[in-house]
């Protein structure tokens, strides 16, 4: 039977828990807390539960970074206002006072503008358009219907807009997934490589930035095209429900399948360069070149058949392209339709 | 400290201190980030609303009757601007919530593990210690989800609390009820989600 303090003690846990009450009162429930085991197995189990709410929320994108970033948007929005003339609304640039990106914006921005056009003659159908890129990489989103075609673009530290709704620009961490796409995404990474998702449902997660030290991202399905810059010398890495790929300086393409419940595969394509890739389950990393042929994992019960990665490869719009990836196809396709 | 709040609104009007107004910010954008999210449930989304919230505070600053109340005032902003967001989210973003980015991915395994939490993840949580598991991005995920997955006035009660550490007092006046309401609902909410996670808490 429990004691009278035994109920007051359960009716104030949570207060005391989240520091609501006097010191008088945390001073008899944590006396009483030391003496009566069942109370402290319940205030234990609650603590519990509290600090994993607090953790789950470790990740959060508020803080002293966001503060930071902030006031670069800012200031950038008030240098604007006070620049603002004619200019059209779709595509106002405010440059952020970050001036060491600034370059690498302008160029950013030029492709993306090459990619715009390629999207806006293709636009004919409406489409969902996350606007969506980790917090150091650069790229855009297009999207658009007949009537209306509109493009985004995000460029870190500024917004995005696709038809006039916002976008954002997203942290390592964040997760991107399209449901029946109309377009290819193009992600273009500070470095200069560029990952491009044919249009298929494609889930897809960056786990860590360039920046940090080198790109790892997680492909759940979908079809990938990678561009890696060949000056990159930090990893790059893609996860794969059924491996690793790990490359330097190349360009390949990635698709995983998903068939039947559980069962998942992973295609290799390698244009260029060298590309390593680990099974699960497997200790050594398998280095494959452009000698290869298509690869599949696991070996055993292929995906249902889909015209093979390379023949898309060389359906890739060279329009639709930034120019340092047209210049890497081995055999560029000129024109289209 | 409200005072303080009071000082900083002061020198953005008076003196045009951006760094005043800087403070402000690097002081109330995990509140206001704990707002958003608590209403729309998106940490991209709440990212970009609370940014703008901000722009509109230091437009507006002058308007603020009292200026103490700074903080009350932009939860207001803030909240507004979630609202619009979501309006305007149901005219153009299409993708269905469930796979909007924030979701948890169907891990390794393929569709099972939407929301519930297999076996696996039971067996990997056994003697660890609550850090260790915090280390399990995935399992943090679940719980994500899963507070994502309550009701709005419950996700926003747990938001403020667990992710802003705000007192009930202030809870309270964010989300304008008394003390004692909040207390219930806060009560109800954790009760919800221990339901949730039933699995791993024990």
């Amino acid at each position: 039977m429990k004691s009278r303090t035994c109920q007051v003690v359960h009716q104030n846990l949570w207060r005391y828990i989240d520091r609501e009450l006097s010191a008088k009162q945390v001073s008899e429930i944590s006396s009483h807390l030391k003496a009566c085991e069942s109370c402290k197995e319940l205030y234990e189990t609650q603590a519990r539960e509290a600090s994993l709410y607090r953790l789950s929320f470790v990740d959060s994108p508020f803080g002293d970074q966001f503060a930071e970033s902030f006031e670069g948007r800012l200031l950038a929005e008030l240098d604007a206002r006070e620049q603002h003339d004619a200019a059209p609304d779709v595509f106002t640039f405010n440059p952020p006072v970050h001036h060491r990106r600034v370059a690498v914006m302008v160029s950013v921005a030029a492709m993306a503008l090459i990619v715009v056009v390629g999207l806006l003659w293709r636009a004919n159908s409406p489409v969902v358009a996350p606007v969506a890129l980790p917090e150091m990489a650069q790229g855009l989103v297009g999207s658009g219907d007949a009537d209306e075609p509109s493009v985004g673009r995000f460029l870190y530290g500024l917004e995005a807009k696709v038809n006039g709704a916002r976008g954002s620009a997203l942290r390592p961490g964040d997760k991107y997934s399209f449901v029946n796409p109309a377009e290819k995404v193009e992600m273009e990474l500070h470095d200069g490589s560029s990952l491009t998702f044919e249009p298929r449902d494609w889930r897809f997660e960056i786990l860590r930035d360039s920046r940090e030290g080198g790109f790892f991202g997680r492909l759940d399905v979908g079809s990938l095209h990678c561009y890696v810059e060949p000056r990159n010398e930090n990893p790059f890495e893609i996860v794969t429900p059924n491996g690793s790929l790990r490359v330097i300086g190349t360009r390949f393409s990635l698709a995983v399948e998903r068939g039947e419940g559980a069962a998942v595969w992973t295609k290799l394509d390698v244009y260029s360069g060298r590309v390593q890739f680990r099974e699960n389950g497997e200790d050594d990393w398998i280095v494959f070149d452009s000698s290869s042929a298509s690869l599949v994992f696991p070996e055993m019960g292929k995906p249902p058949s889909r015209e093979p990665l390379s023949e898309r490869a060389e359906a890739l719009r060279v329009d639709d392209v930034p120019a340092d990836l047209r210049n890497t196809l081995d055999n560029p396709v000129s024109g289209e339709d | 400290m409200v005072n303080e709040d009071r000082e900083l609104v002061r020198r953005v009007i008076v003196e045009d201190d951006r760094d005043a107004f800087g403070k402000l910010v690097k002081k109330y954008n995990r509140m206001a980030g704990a707002i958003s999210y608590g209403i729309c449930g998106d940490f991209q989304a709440a990212e970009d609303v609370v940014q703008e919230a901000f722009l509109k505070a230091y437009d507006s600053l002058s308007m603020l009757k009292d200026p103490a109340r700074f903080k009350y005032w932009l939860a207001g902003i803030v909240r507004s601007k979630t609202i619009d967001y979501i309006r305007q989210r149901k005219n153009y973003w299409s993708l269905p919530s469930n796979t909007a980015s924030g979701s948890v991915f169907a891990s390794g395994g393929g569709a099972a593990s939407r929301g519930a939490v297999s076996e696996t993840d039971l067996a990997a949580l056994s003697g660890e210690s609550v850090e260790d598991l915090f280390v399990r991005e995935e399992f943090r995920g679940k719980i994500l989800e899963a507070i994502r997955g309550l009701p709005e006035k419950y996700r926003l009660v747990i938001t403020l609390k667990h992710m802003e550490g705000l007192s009930y007092k202030e809870i309270a006046e964010i989300t304008e009820t008394s003390v004692s309401a909040l207390e219930s609902r806060l009560f109800r909410a954790r009760e919800a989600l221990r339901k949730k996670l039933d699995h791993i808490l024990k």
